[in-house]
């Protein structure tokens, strides 16, 4: 029998019940794995807090959080106006696009896929562009929220094309990966010609929106991106073990009793929800919904009860302290924070690459 | 003295001291965004967005830098910014120096941290509004001013005489909105009277920035220099087709139009991109060597501009009034021969600015028609 | 699990782009207790056969699985009395084979308890790859991991379990085990229909023999019955010598292509090209 050597102990001649308790330690390791990302995110949010133009030492921003008129009002203003919105959308936003990545890479079978693999971004660039360049935005709205709620329209209206072109097909992965790419080409070239037309403050604008951004956050910012995770993560739990199934293989997983056509179906729902929510308030932030999951899976492996909720905490991770390195990288200057992510991102997925093992 | 005579003495005095005691009246201004900005008193720690609004703030007061907390130099060159520092070396210093490319840009948090009484935004800057609700809620002033003179305007300098009133210098800012608009209005009111008699309107090419990449850039009638060549009374080729700031039109385009006047505008930022190179400590045969460069590009050493040596250049940071008056003598000759542009840029250097600017600020290729 | 189980299928067809898979395929009443080995060549539709049963293809006909028909069921409902064992499987997820095996036993019912966790286990260990347990899928070999898949159509007990070529990339001792199960599962009152391509270990194990051929039954029976050399020529087109062994089963001994029959004709050995 060609068995590779069992890394665990105890194995060779365990008996079922050594077996079953180490089984046990294993799934408390991961429990206290997932807990201990719970505490790093947090303590990443608090030291994205900590970063910022106006110097400000950990001991006030503690104690101007906890009361805030210890503060002198413009000191107010900068820590709950401007960090704290700034800290909470990093965490909510990576958060976000962890899960829609991991939820995405079950669903398509592909470890590449991220949300905006299926031309969520160009498309929510689109609707952007739209805004901004020809000032296109929907009527009864105020005009301030034109861009956010384009970028959202957009993106959702891409996956909903995407989603009827695919059934039209036959609904399975493949033509669902072809169409997004289609979609994802001709929304880059209508905002190609965007762009060409566009007067040079637009176009500055535009090309600023495209980098993605935390500057615009805000407490609404917040809350809605809030109420759309808190709408989402309980569908998505719900569903973990079906994706877990799904992992098997779709013939698998239907002999188990799941309907693969309706789990696909609802999870692209969430999917679209959250990276359209995510895009409309930042811009285009790559690779975290890529990378978060990765990195998830090699700490907590593949079974979707653990998986989801460590790509949430490992993405809201990754963005917090992106977003502390957009502040502090360049003295002076916030660079936009989807820079960051690809700078970051990229060597981190080449690393995975490198690395590979067991997953991918 | 008698006893009355000196109880009379002290009371004059006291009636004197107090009266030259000066009111502690609130400042308050509408601002150009309809916004009303209030101050106790006259402003004395000031953010600045425009690079340019450093020279309109010493045009109020002989040391603006001690006046300025944090400034947006952005892409002023190091000369001008030389030429500034000169005024007060200490006092410059002590200025925060930001680069904020653009309104989304523009942190309020930078700014806050700098505990300023007044921030000045110019309409570019002004459409921050995220920055500009920070700033509000944190009790920081911000008045929405264009600083520049605005000659198209009704009152070109209502930003420079809001910003004085702000400043505490209300007269000063009268003084250079009058002397302003007399020569506005000098030279608007015979460009009317030139029309009435039916005299041609020449064409001109006005390209921003020129000599980066081909042929050509070209200003459109938007809120900026393309304006005072039609306040000058000349007709923009191209107007009807680029509808906002500025635009690129192709060289066919140009040979076609063949203007009758070029000016292009330029600076110290394109010595090394090969262009127009005007400006403070640049030497007069350099800036027109620059200009000849500019005018070999395909497209245009065959247009009429070219035949009859009316080709010209602007320095794009000068005195607006004075660029009128440049261009305006270009485009009428015989008509505004009257006009001195070099007399108006010293009287307002001289009276106006504390330092009296050295270099090149415009040319031509025919030296006898600058 | 139920000793009174019943399989009759009639008439099932199955038709991909216009052609027919499957042709009207019906087959004498399976009983539990027994292992139906389904043989014949490449592109016979056994798969299909297979895939149509546990109800992941579209399909005409009935299956009566204790009088209810089958194919009409909810997914649900099939995977409670279905076990099934596909012929591809998944090469690149981190699940370890216990996870896999526990996610197959919960299926679409959340909360696993310790007794499904020992069960599990005990499944692996019955199929001998108990030392892998805590091993990704991906890092095994083909072997392992057809084990592995075994271990999830197994485990839920259930009353039905439809194997896709379970031992293709098995080396002997695996096959010998392997087949040892599925007779072990029939035993307790299973039924068991298996895809094979070796008739030999089909003709040791199996209690019938069904042979499909071009989308159709072509014989059905015991072994013993089924496996002659005409049957040989006819549907595998060559020739064979069947012998039987001690215990009275046949072995399949082939010698070579059979003569080509017209309707096998091929272009260039017919001198055409």
């Amino acid at each position: 029998m060609q068995t590779s050597a069992c890394h665990k102990p105890p194995c060779g001649n365990a008996t079922t019940e050594e077996r079953w308790h180490t089984h046990r330690r294993i799934v408390r390791r991961r429990r206290w794995l997932v807990a201990g990302l719970a505490v790093v995110a947090l303590l990443a949010g608090f030291l994205d807090l900590l970063t910022g133009p106006a110097a400000l030492p950990a001991g006030q921003v503690l104690n101007g959080l906890i009361n805030p008129d210890t503060l002198s009002r413009p000191m107010q203003v900068v820590l709950w106006q401007m960090r704290l919105p700034v800290a909470l959308l990093a965490l909510l936003v990576g958060a976000a696009l962890a899960l829609a990545g991991a939820e995405m890479q079950s669903i398509l079978h592909n470890p590449l896929a991220e949300p905006f693999t299926l031309g969520v971004s160009s498309s929510a660039a689109l609707g952007a562009a739209l805004a901004i360049v020809l000032g296109w935005g929907i009527p009864g709205t105020d005009i301030a929220w034109w861009v956010p709620v384009n970028a959202f329209v957009f993106a959702l209206g891409s996956l909903l094309l995407l989603q009827i072109l695919a059934r039209w097909r036959g609904g399975d992965t493949q033509s669902l990966v072809l169409f997004g790419i289609a979609i994802g080409f001709a929304a880059s070239a209508f905002l190609s010609l965007l762009q060409f037309i566009a007067s040079e403050d637009a176009l500055q604008q535009l090309v600023f929106w495209n980098m993605g951004s935390l500057a615009r956050a805000d407490w609404q910012s917040v809350a809605i991106l809030s109420a759309v995770m808190a709408l989402t993560l309980p569908f998505s739990w719900r569903a973990a073990g079906q994706l877990t199934s799904l992992r098997l293989g779709e013939e698998q997983a239907h002999s188990f009793g799941i309907n693969v056509v309706h789990l696909r179906r609802w999870s692209l729902v969430r999917v679209s929800l959250l990276a359209a929510t995510a895009v409309a308030f930042v811009g285009i932030v790559g690779f975290v919904g890529l990378v978060g999951p990765h990195v998830a899976r090699m700490l907590v492996g593949d079974n979707h009860r653990y998986l989801l909720p460590a790509s949430v905490l490992v993405g809201a991770l990754l963005m917090a302290l992106a977003s502390v390195a957009s502040k502090v990288l360049v003295t002076g200057v916030i660079m936009p924070i989807g820079i960051v992510t690809a700078l970051v991102g990229l060597p981190v997925f080449i690393g995975l690459m490198l690395k590979r093992r067991h997953t991918i | 003295m008698t006893k009355a005579g000196k109880w009379l003495t002290a009371l004059l005095t006291v009636v004197c001291t107090l009266s030259t005691i000066p009111a502690r009246a609130q400042i308050e201004i509408q601002d150009q965004a309809g916004r009303t900005v209030r101050l106790a008193e006259p402003a004395r720690r000031i953010f600045l967005s425009e690079p340019g609004d450093f020279a309109m703030l010493a045009m109020l007061d002989a040391n603006p830098a001690a006046r300025i907390v944090a400034w947006n130099r952005w892409r002023l060159d190091d000369q001008t910014i030389a030429q500034w520092r000169s005024i007060d070396p200490v006092a410059f210093d002590r200025i925060h120096q930001m680069r904020v490319d653009g309104p989304q840009n523009l942190s309020a948090e930078s700014i806050i941290m700098h505990a300023p009484d007044l921030v000045v935004l110019d309409h570019f800057f002004g459409k921050a509004t995220h920055a500009i609700r920070h700033l509000e809620r944190a009790g920081i002033p911000v008045a929405i001013l264009t600083l520049e003179p605005a000659l198209t305007a009704e009152n070109p300098t209502e930003g420079l005489e809001k910003l004085a009133m702000l400043v505490g210098k209300a007269e000063r800012g009268r003084e250079i909105g009058e002397l302003i608009r007399a020569r506005r209005d000098r030279v608007v009111d015979k460009v009317q009277q030139l029309r009435e008699l039916n005299v041609e309107s020449p064409t001109v090419l006005m390209e921003p920035h020129a000599g980066i990449g081909p042929c050509c850039l070209s200003m459109g009638l938007g809120r900026s220099i393309g304006d005072l060549v039609a306040l000058a009374g000349g007709t923009l080729i191209g107007s009807e087709i680029i509808k906002e700031m500025s635009g690129r039109l192709s060289p066919e385009y140009v040979t076609a139009a063949s203007p009758d006047v070029y000016i292009g505008t330029g600076g110290r930022h394109l010595t090394e991109r090969d262009g127009l190179v005007l400006g403070v400590d640049v030497e007069a045969g350099a800036a027109r060597n620059s200009l000849g460069r500019v005018m070999q590009r395909m497209g245009l050493p065959h247009i009429r501009a070219m035949e009859q040596g009316r080709v010209h250049g602007i320095w794009h940071s000068g005195y607006g009034i004075v660029n009128l008056e440049l261009i305006a003598t270009w485009l009428y000759p015989e008509h505004f021969a009257d006009l001195d542009p070099a007399a108006t840029q010293l009287l307002l250097d001289k009276h106006y600015l504390p330092v009296v600017q050295k270099g090149t600020f415009w040319t031509s290729l025919n030296p006898a028609k600058e | 699990m139920t000793t009174t189980l019943s399989l009759r299928v009639e008439h099932l067809s199955v038709a991909y782009r216009g052609r027919k898979v499957l042709d009207r395929v019906s087959m004498p009443l399976l009983e539990a207790g027994q292992v139906v080995a389904l043989a014949g060549p490449n592109g016979a539709g056994k798969s299909t056969f297979l895939k149509a049963l546990a109800g992941l293809i579209p399909s005409t006909g009935r299956a009566l699985l204790n009088g209810r028909d089958c194919l009409q069921w909810s997914a649900q409902n099939r995977a409670e009395h279905i076990g099934f064992m596909p012929q591809t499987l998944p090469h690149n997820t981190g699940l370890t084979v216990l996870e896999s095996t526990l996610t197959a036993l919960r299926g679409a019912n959340p909360g696993i308890r310790r007794e499904h966790e020992l069960k599990a286990l005990q499944v692996i260990d019955n199929l001998g790859i108990g030392e892998l347990s805590f091993q990704p899928l991906s890092q095994l070999s083909g072997g392992q991991k057809q084990l592995a898949a075994l271990a999830q159509a197994v485990v839920r007990d259930s009353p039905l379990l439809l194997l896709d070529e379970p031992v293709s990339a098995l080396d002997l001792a695996h096959q010998w085990q392997v087949m040892e199960v599925t007779r072990r599962l029939a035993d307790e009152g299973r039924l068991v229909v298996v895809v094979l391509h070796d008739l030999t270990l089909a003709a040791r194990w199996a209690d019938q023999i069904a042979i499909l051929h071009r989308g159709h039954i072509h014989s059905f029976g015991p072994p013993v019955e089924v496996i002659n050399t005409n049957t040989l020529s006819a549907v595998w087109g060559v020739r064979a010598r069947v012998r039987l062994c001690e215990q009275g089963k046949p072995y399949v001994l082939v010698d070579g292509p059979a003569q080509p029959q017209p309707d096998t004709l091929h272009p260039l050995k017919a001198g055409i090209l």
